[in-house]
């Protein structure tokens, strides 16, 4: 069996073969659900592999370098999405991606925390399960409210911009005027705000932001499903590939672990893709607040059993 | 910081990148031939290669 020694980790062996097969199945909901996959990769390189969580936020954040890559230039020739607002983003995310960074190394450092039953529980992974609890369950929500409110609707929607709250109720200058997305007036302090927290949480969790971002373009800034798509991929390509030179640099990313689940997602999210046209939109929205749902459940469980 | 650990932080990203290259070049190979396949089976049909795929990788 083909094996793969962390040499950033603790030191155990990890099956390649087994990893590109996680990554298979990552890829597959993925590509989808048109996201990622980081909120699901980091806990499962934590949970399945025993992969010590800053070389999962590490690794996962080098394989994005590869689908973002892919994704950006398959939105650039379909002329989706608007680049202005990632380069607004861009100067955020960066301070953002190095911020999240030095707080996974700060919080690595932190050693072992002991529970009140004698055991003790890495501090660094106890902070990211939390993390990742909070940032699904509001991801959860709002898909789950979206998908339920959808029954109601006759007629198709998402696919018209309509100015959202974070457009229309965040008047801080000087503003940024978007006509390729029928947006005007948009705060660029908010923008750069915005790509502050995504870096961080790509910093922190390795997590590309799909799964934060697409919420809080689709009802936050109020953008038409395509345009939401195809904005921010630039952004992603970007914050990835700085974060994993900063992760790299501390010794936290193992290449080979990045690759063989990068080839592994990258055959799922083909056939990820093929599935959706079989399944109605309304379907894959539900399917998805449920897979999100399931993996609050499964990271509360594993941190409860930290600490049993 | 040594160079040793500089060239490999930027293998780390020109690895999956060179990676993430090929399967956008195969994706669109793939794409082109279910376009053209579905234009000859269906001559009346659009030509909408972005109808055929899903934007997946946000």
């Amino acid at each position: 069996m083909l094996m793969v020694h962390l040499s950033a980790g603790i030191g155990h062996a990890v099956s390649l073969p087994a990893l590109a097969f996680i990554g298979l199945f990552v890829g597959y909901f993925a590509g989808m659900f048109g996201v990622g996959g980081g909120f699901l990769l980091t806990p499962a390189l934590i949970y399945v592999f025993g992969v010590p969580a800053p070389v999962a936020v590490g690794s996962a954040l080098c394989q994005k370098c590869g689908t973002s890559i892919s994704s950006y230039l398959k939105h650039r020739s379909y002329g989706r999405g608007e680049s202005r607002i990632d380069l607004v983003m861009m100067g955020g995310s960066l301070i953002g991606v190095d911020a999240g960074t030095r707080f996974l190394a700060y919080l690595n450092g932190l050693g072992m925390w002991k529970t009140g039953h004698g055991h003790a529980v890495p501090a660094v992974q106890v902070i990211l399960d939390v993390s990742f609890i909070v940032l699904l369950s509001f991801t959860a929500y709002y898909t789950f409210r979206d998908a339920w409110t959808a029954r109601a609707r006759t007629e198709p929607s998402g696919d018209v911009t309509v100015p959202g709250p974070l457009v229309t109720k965040v008047r801080i200058p000087p503003f940024i005027d978007l006509p390729n997305l029928g947006l005007s007036q948009v705060s660029v302090p908010m923008l750069s705000y915005l790509g502050f927290f995504l870096g961080a949480a790509s910093g922190l969790m390795g997590i590309g932001g799909g799964v934060l971002f697409m919420p809080i373009l689709l009802y936050g800034i109020g953008l038409s499903v395509r345009n939401a798509a195809g904005t921010g991929v630039l952004l992603l390509f970007v914050t990835v590939a700085v974060g994993t030179i900063e992760q790299s640099l501390r010794h936290y990313v193992s290449l080979k672990l990045g690759m063989a689940i990068l080839i592994g997602s990258s055959v799922g999210a083909q056939l990820g893709a093929i599935t959706t046209h079989y399944l109605p939109n309304r379907t894959l929205r539900l399917l998805f607040a449920f897979l999100v749902a399931a993996t609050v459940i499964m990271i509360a469980w594993d941190l409860s059993r930290l600490f049993r | 910081m040594s160079w040793k650990s500089i060239g490999y932080s930027l293998l780390c990203v020109a690895g999956p990148v060179v990676w993430g290259l090929i399967v956008y070049r195969v994706s669109g190979v793939i794409e082109k031939r279910a376009l053209q396949a579905r234009l000859a089976k269906y001559p009346d049909a659009p030509d909408d290669t972005e109808a055929l795929t899903v934007e997946y990788y946000i």
